[in-house]
């Protein structure tokens, strides 16, 4: 039988030889390549998710009348004969605003009085035939002759200055717009920047008959719209 | 109902609900966008037009007389009526297309004209009325005062037909050179003309029992385009 002498030496002993056993594992498995673990299921190793922002995107146009008139009349007021054409000497300037830098614009008009707005160029009695050009930002007014055509009518109904998307690059389809060869007016009116200005021109025949003798007002209505995808 | 294709058209309905739902989803999701100031997308602006118009009548008196194939010169005896055979032409020109016609009279010699109906020296009782253009002369007593003296010729340009109020009457109130809805043969509204309406004018003459002069009496008789707004 050992004694305790013995047996605290065998205690101090093994401790020694664990440490010693310790540390040179250690060491060793300092010494070694790190082991590849393998993932039994990868497919959840990640999530991801979307966030979606929606731009609070301002249109805007501003409309300014100032100074602009027709031809023989200080401003938009005119006496006119009937059948007869007036067209603006100095255009009315449209500005385009807010922060969205792909803006075209509308145009609709709205008769206020007796008399109505034509939709198609067709002389009738009490109807006026109200024409719009959109152009370049400059002070030569066009003539007569560049402000007609049934398309270039400013009628009842919001209809958009431009061209279809698909005919932008060419010289087809333009509504309120100029053929891109018509110098100095021409400027193009699709998805415009902020800043963009254009003078918008008019053109007003008057009906052959009429059954009133008495000032016939007209809203002319300029909006800014999106220009994306059109 | 079932089919021995139900289970196909079974497969076929819900393609397509689902189709529509990921249709519906994509345009909840994908274009629609906010205008964070909808107050300043459009301005607007005011024209006006004040119109020029053009108000006119022609008067033809080309084949117009007191007598078939007469004129309008005329030898009465005095305190006598003498009526147009054939009236004189009117139509309506220019390009204002509510026009209405004033007629007004003046005496050129020592005749004066008559203001009421009674007889007097000296004065000539002119009446006249306006109405559908053909050529049948209405009788003496189609054109004669009927109340306030309304249809005689004066000195004062007078209004024909009716005041605004009584217009869509359809009425024979407060008529001045205008006849009756019922005299078919003569009528039609001289209210609110379009340009080309044409219409006959006709005319009576009552001479006066006593004069003072032989000589010939001549008449101006003017008829002017008036607007036929509001009145």
């Amino acid at each position: 039988m050992k004694s305790i002498y013995a047996k605290l030496e065998g205690i101090v002993r093994s401790r020694a030889l664990r440490t010693i056993a310790f540390w040179a594992l250690s060491f060793s498995a300092l010494a070694a390549p790190v082991p590849v673990l393998a993932d039994a299921n990868p497919g959840n190793d990640s999530g991801a998710f979307t966030i979606r922002l929606l731009p609070s995107v301002d249109l805007g146009v501003v409309v300014d009348t100032t100074g602009a008139h027709w031809f023989g009349s200080a401003d938009l007021d005119a006496v006119s004969d009937m059948g007869t054409t007036q067209r603006l000497e100095t255009g009315v300037t449209l500005t385009v605003t807010g922060n969205f830098n792909n803006q075209e614009l509308e145009l609709e008009a709205a008769a206020n009085d007796t008399w109505t707005l034509a939709s198609d160029e067709s002389d009738a009695q009490d109807q006026l035939r109200l024409y719009a050009m959109i152009g370049a930002d400059q002070s030569t007014p066009p003539s007569a002759a560049l402000i007609s055509g049934a398309a270039n009518l400013v009628t009842g109904t919001a209809t958009r200055a431009g061209q279809p998307q698909a005919d932008e690059g060419g010289d087809a389809n333009h509504a309120y717009e100029f053929s891109t060869a018509q110098s100095p007016q021409y400027q193009d009116i699709d998805g415009m920047v902020v800043g963009t200005t254009r003078s918008l021109w008019l053109r007003v025949d008057t009906p052959p008959l009429t059954t009133s003798d008495e000032q016939q007002s007209f809203t002319i209505t300029v909006t800014a719209v999106s220009g994306a995808g059109f | 109902m079932k089919t021995k294709n139900g289970e196909n058209e079974m497969n076929t309905k819900v393609k397509w609900t689902v189709l529509a739902l990921c249709a519906a989803l994509l345009t909840m999701t994908g274009k629609a966008w906010a205008d964070a100031n909808p107050a300043n997308d459009s301005g607007s602006f005011i024209i006006r037009i004040t119109p020029n118009v053009d108000l006119g009548v022609t008067v033809d008196t080309s084949d117009a007389g007191w007598t078939d194939g007469g004129n309008l010169d005329l030898t009465a005896d005095l305190n006598s009526t003498s009526i147009l055979n054939t009236g004189v032409l009117l139509t309506v020109a220019g390009d204002f297309s509510n026009q209405e016609l004033t007629l007004q009279g003046a005496a050129n010699n020592s005749w004066t004209l008559d203001a009421d109906e009674a007889p007097a020296e000296n004065e000539l009782r002119l009446y006249a009325m306006i109405g559908l253009n053909q050529n049948t002369a209405p009788a003496a007593g189609s054109i004669s005062a009927t109340v306030e003296n309304l249809n005689l010729v004066t000195t004062s340009a007078q209004r024909a037909g009716q005041n605004i109020t009584n217009e869509p009457l359809n009425n024979d109130t407060s008529k001045r050179y205008e006849f009756a809805n019922a005299d078919t043969t003569q009528f039609q509204d001289v209210d609110g003309m379009a340009v080309g309406t044409t219409r006959r004018l006709w005319l009576r003459a009552d001479t006066p029992p006593a004069t003072t002069s032989a000589d010939q009496q001549t008449f101006t008789i003017t008829v002017t385009a008036v607007t036929g707004v509001g009145l």
